[in-house]
C-alpha cells in the first residue's frame, strides 16, 4: 500500500478499543460488579447477536489488514469494517449481506475494499454467537465517557462446521472521542485490579486461530521452501503436492461456481502441474509422468470453455463502457447468450468433477506423491541429484529458449509466434516460482518482475486475439439462431474493432517490455544465478 | 462529507431539534456524523450532556486552534459534537475581523472532510455574517418552518435574499415543523404549499411534547421515544433529505437557486 493511502486510512479510522480476554464467566461477573462499584455506570440491556466473519476465499481483506464482519440481531444487521489493529472505518446498517463488491453499500466501505475483493465472493469463514452487555461509564453530567463491552462468545468455522468452540469472554474498553484519560483510566483499572492484559490482535482472528482455522492460510501460488541439497525427486514431489493442495482447495468453489477466481486458480495449478511434469524430466519414471501429464491435460481442457465465458462476462462492464451510450443496451442479448452458455458449460464441468476419471486422477496422483518409489536408475537418472542443480539447469535452458524466440520478434511477427513465446515465458515463470526458495529472494524478485510484465503484455495480446475469434463465432451462432438483432450485431462489431485496436496497442508494448526483459543487466543476472550454478555442479 | 445546516432566520422553530435528531439518525444508520453547535445558547450541547465551552470561541474560528481537538464523542457511536461556546455571541464580530469572512467556515471544515460523512451545523437565528459564511460552506439548508404567517414570511425573506446573494450551489430544503393540524391556520398553510419558488419537503414534524422532553431526557427523541409519531417523522425526514440530496436537478424539491425563474409553488 502506498504511503498516502496509509495516511488516509489512519485519518479515517477511529481510535482503537483495548481488548482483554477473560477466561471464566465468573470473572466476567466480578469485572462487571467491580466496575459498577467504582464508577457511575449505566448497564444497557443484554443483547444476543450473531457475527459472521467475511472475507474472500484467498483472504484478500485479511492480507490487506482489514477485518470485515456482519452482525445481526432482532433489530437488523450491520456491516462493520475495521483495521486489523482495531480501528473502525465504518459500521453501516444493511438490508442484506453483500456477496460481491457490487453489493457493498456505496461510500467509504465500498471505496476501501470494493476493488480489492473484485471479482471474488465474500464468504463467511466463521460465525460467532455473542452475548453482549454494554456498560456506559458516565461523568458528573451523566454523559458517557467510555464504554465497557462484555462479551461471551462461541465460534463455528468453515473448517469445523458442526462444532461450536467456546471461547474466552472478552472485555472491550471502547474509547469515546475526546475522553482519552477516562479510557486509559479504565484500561489501567482492569489491568491492575484483575491482572488482565490487552489482546494484541482482533479477537475474531485469535478466535479463528484457536478453532483451527488459519486466516490468510490459502495461497494461490506454490510457497514451499526447498533446501538446495534436497534430493530432486523429493523437492519436485513437494512442489506437486503444493499444487495439488491448490487444486483440491478450489474444487468446491469451482463446482458451486462461487466466483470466477476459483476456476482460475484451479486451472493455473493444473497447468503448472502439467508444465512441471513435462519440463522437469528425469525425476519421475517417464511412463508415469506421461500418464499424469495426459490426464491433467484432459482436466485442463475440460475447464477451458467456462473460463473463456468467465473472462467475457467479467469484461462486459468494460465492453459496455467502450460503446456510445445509445448502443450499450444492444449488448444485452450477448450477455444473455454468455450466461446461458456459461450455465451449460459449467454443468459439463461439474459432470467432469463428478466423473470416475477425475476421482481416479486425484486419488492416483495423491498416492503417487505420497509413496515415493525408490528408483534411481533408468528414466529417473536425475532423481537423486541436489535439487538446486536440476533447478538451475532447467531455468537456464528455458531462459535461453525464451531469449532466442523473443529476439526474433518484430512488427511482422505473426500471432502464432507470439503465442508460442507466451507459452515459453509461462514455463520459465513457473520454474522461477517453483524453485524461488533456492535462490536469494531479492534476485528472484528482480528477475520475475520484467518477465511478469512481458507476460502480461503477451497475455493481453493473446486474450484480445482469442476474444475476437470467440466474438465472431458467437455473433455467427446468434445470427443463425436468431438471437441477435441487427443492432446487437453492430454493437458486437464495434467491440471487435475495439479489441483489435487494443491488440495493436499491446503489440507496440511488447517491444518495450522485451527491451526491459533483455537488458544486459537482466541477462547477466540469469547467467550469474543459474548458469554458474550449473557449471559449478559439473 | 456532506454539509447541512439547520437554519432559520426566525428563532424557536425547531432548528436544534432538527440538527440533534437527524444527526442521531445519520449516525444510527452508520454514517460518521458531526454536529457543530454554533448557537451561544448551546442547546444542542446541552442535549448531548456536555457543558458549553467557556471562552476559546475565537481562536479556532481564526484558525489558531485545531478543530479536531475540540470535538467530543457523544453518548452515541459515530456521532460527535463540536460544542458551543458562550463566546459565539460575538461570532459575527470575530468573523468580521478575519480575512475573507464569507469563506471562513468552508475553510475551517476542510480538514474534517476525511473524518466525517455528515456535518450538521446547528445555527443561531438571524441573518448576518455568520449565516452568510455558513451558506457558503453548506450543501443544503434544512429550514424547519412553523405553519404560521410570520414563519412563512421569514422563509420568503430568506429565499429572496439567497436568490440575490446566495451561493449558486446551495439548496434550501424547508419542511413544516411543530405542526398541529387541529389548528385551522396550520392546516390551511400546510395545504396551501406556500413559499416563493420553494417546494416544501413532504415530511412534516408534528407538534408533540416529546420534543420538549429532549431537554429533560437530554437525548434525541428516537432514543427515549422510539416509535413515537415524532420519531417516525424524523426518520421519514432523514430519508427524504437523503433522496433529495441525490436527486437529479429536474426532480428536486426545495429551492434550486440555479433555476430561480421557476414559477411559485411548482
Amino acid at each position: 500500500m502506498k504511503r498516502s493511502d496509509e495516511t488516509d486510512r489512519k485519518a479515517t479510522v477511529g481510535k482503537r478499543a483495548a481488548e482483554f480476554l477473560v477466561d471464566s464467566s465468573d470473572l466476567l461477573d466480578t469485572v462487571k460488579r467491580t466496575v459498577e462499584q467504582h464508577y457511575r455506570v449505566v448497564a444497557e440491556p443484554n443483547s444476543d447477536h450473531a457475527m459472521h466473519y467475511l472475507d474472500t476465499f484467498d483472504w484478500r481483506l485479511y492480507r490487506s489488514s482489514w477485518i470485515l464482519y456482519a452482525t445481526h440481531n432482532k433489530s437488523g444487521q450491520k456491516l462493520v469494517l475495521e483495521t486489523r489493529e482495531g480501528g473502525m472505518l465504518q459500521s453501516i446498517v444493511v438490508a442484506e449481506l453483500p456477496l460481491f463488491a457490487q453489493d457493498l453499500p456505496a461510500g467509504r466501505l465500498h471505496e476501501a475494499i470494493g476493488d480489492l475483493i473484485e471479482p471474488r465472493r465474500l464468504l463467511a469463514h466463521a460465525h460467532m454467537r455473542v452475548g453482549e452487555q454494554t456498560l456506559r461509564v458516565l461523568n458528573a453530567d451523566e454523559k458517557t465517557v467510555v464504554r465497557l463491552v462484555l462479551q461471551t462468545r462461541a465460534l463455528r468455522t468453515s473448517a469445523r462446521e458442526n462444532t461450536d468452540t467456546l471461547l474466552p469472554a472478552v472485555v472491550r474498553v471502547v474509547p469515546v472521542k475526546g475522553y482519552v484519560e477516562e479510557h486509559h483510566m479504565l484500561s489501567a483499572f482492569l489491568e491492575n485490579e484483575f491482572g488482565l492484559s490487552a489482546v494484541p490482535q482482533c479477537a475474531f482472528v485469535s478466535a479463528m486461530q484457536s478453532a483451527g482455522l488459519t486466516p490468510g492460510g490459502y495461497k494461490s501460488k506454490v510457497t514451499i521452501s526447498l533446501r538446495p541439497q534436497m534430493r530432486a525427486d523429493d523437492a519436485v514431489r513437494a512442489i506437486h503436492q503444493s499444487l495439488l493442495d491448490i487444486i483440491l482447495a478450489n474444487a468446491d468453489g469451482v463446482r458451486h461456481n462461487l466466483d470466477p477466481e476459483f476456476l482460475h486458480d484451479f486451472r493455473v495449478a493444473i497447468r503448472a502441474t502439467r508444465s512441471a511434469l513435462r519440463q522437469i524430466k528425469g525425476v519421475f519414471p517417464d511412463n508415469e509422468a506421461k500418464h499424469f501429464s495426459n490426464e491433467f491435460k484432459w482436466l485442463g481442457a475440460a475447464t477451458g470453455s467456462v473460463r473463456d465465458l468467465d473472462v467475457f462476462l467479467l469484461k462486459m462492464e468494460a465492453f459496455r463502457a467502450e460503446l456510445p451510450t445509445d448502443m450499450r443496451n444492444d449488448l444485452g442479448p450477448l450477455e444473455k447468450y454468455l450466461h446461458v452458455h456459461h450455465d451449460k458449460e459449467h454443468h459439463h464441468l461439474v459432470d467432469t468433477l463428478d466423473s470416475r476419471r477425475y476421482r481416479a486422477l486425484m486419488d492416483d496422483w495423491s498416492t503417487f506423491l505420497g509413496n515415493p518409489a525408490p528408483v534411481e536408475t533408468g528414466t529417473c537418472h536425475g532423481a537423486a541429484q541436489p535439487v538446486v542443480e536440476l533447478a538451475s539447469d532447467r531455468i537456464w535452458r528455458t531462459y535461453r529458449r525464451v531469449w532466442r524466440r523473443a529476439r526474433k520478434i518484430d512488427e511482422e511477427t505473426p500471432a502464432e509466434a507470439l503465442h508460442a513465446l507466451r507459452i515459453e515465458c509461462k514455463k520459465l515463470r513457473y520454474l522461477l516460482e517453483f524453485f524461488s526458495s533456492l535462490y536469494p529472494r531479492d534476485e528472484m524478485r528482480a528477475l520475475i518482475q520484467p518477465l511478469k510484465q512481458l507476460q502480461t503484455t503477451l497475455g493481453n495480446f493473446n486474450d484480445r486475439e482469442v476474444q475476437q475469434l470467440n466474438l465472431r463465432r458467437i455473433a455467427n451462432e446468434m445470427y443463425q439462431e436468431r438471437l441477435a438483432s441487427a443492432d446487437s450485431l453492430l454493437a458486437m462489431g464495434r467491440l471487435m474493432d475495439h479489441l483489435q485496436q487494443e491488440q495493436l496497442e499491446e503489440l507496440k508494448r511488447i517491444h518495450t517490455r522485451f527491451a526491459t526483459f533483455s537488458q544486459p543487466d537482466n541477462r547477466e543476472q540469469y547467467r550469474r544465478t543459474f548458469k554458474r550454478s550449473v557449471e559449478e555442479a559439473h | 462529507m456532506r454539509v447541512l445546516a439547520a437554519y432559520n432566520i426566525k428563532g424557536g422553530t425547531g432548528k436544534t431539534a432538527t440538527a440533534v435528531n437527524l444527526a442521531y439518525l445519520s449516525a444510527y444508520y452508520g454514517a460518521r456524523t458531526l454536529v457543530w453547535d454554533l448557537d451561544p445558547q448551546g442547546a444542542a450541547t446541552f442535549y448531548f450532556r456536555m457543558p458549553e465551552r467557556r471562552g476559546g470561541g475565537k481562536r479556532h474560528i481564526r484558525g489558531k486552534q485545531d478543530l479536531d481537538s475540540l470535538i467530543r464523542g457523544t453518548d452515541f457511536e459515530m456521532l460527535d459534537l463540536l460544542r458551543a461556546s458562550f463566546a459565539y455571541r460575538n461570532l459575527d464580530q470575530t468573523l468580521a475581523e478575519t480575512r475573507k469572512p464569507l469563506e471562513r467556515f468552508a475553510k475551517l471544515i476542510r480538514p474534517l472532510t476525511k473524518d466525517y460523512d455528515y456535518l450538521i451545523f446547528d445555527c443561531p437565528p438571524g441573518i448576518n455574517l455568520v449565516s452568510e459564511s455558513i451558506f457558503f460552506a453548506s450543501e443544503a439548508l434544512l429550514v424547519p418552518t412553523i405553519p404560521t404567517t410570520l414563519s412563512v414570511r421569514c422563509l420568503d425573506l430568506l429565499t429572496e435574499h439567497l436568490e440575490r446573494n446566495g451561493p449558486q450551489s446551495l439548496r434550501v430544503l424547508p419542511f413544516f415543523s411543530m405542526v398541529d393540524l387541529r389548528k385551522s391556520l396550520h392546516k390551511t398553510i400546510c395545504n396551501a404549499a406556500p413559499g416563493k419558488g420553494v417546494r416544501f419537503l413532504k415530511t412534516r414534524i408534528p407538534y408533540a411534547s416529546v420534543v420538549e422532553q429532549m431537554g429533560v431526557r437530554r437525548a434525541p427523541v428516537s432514543v427515549f421515544a422510539a416509535r413515537s409519531a415524532v420519531d417516525y417523522a424524523y426518520r421519514a425526514l432523514w430519508d427524504e433529505i437523503q433522496i433529495e440530496l441525490d436527486a437529479p436537478a429536474a426532480t428536486r424539491a426545495g429551492q434550486d437557486l440555479q433555476r430561480q425563474t421557476q414559477a411559485p409553488g411548482s
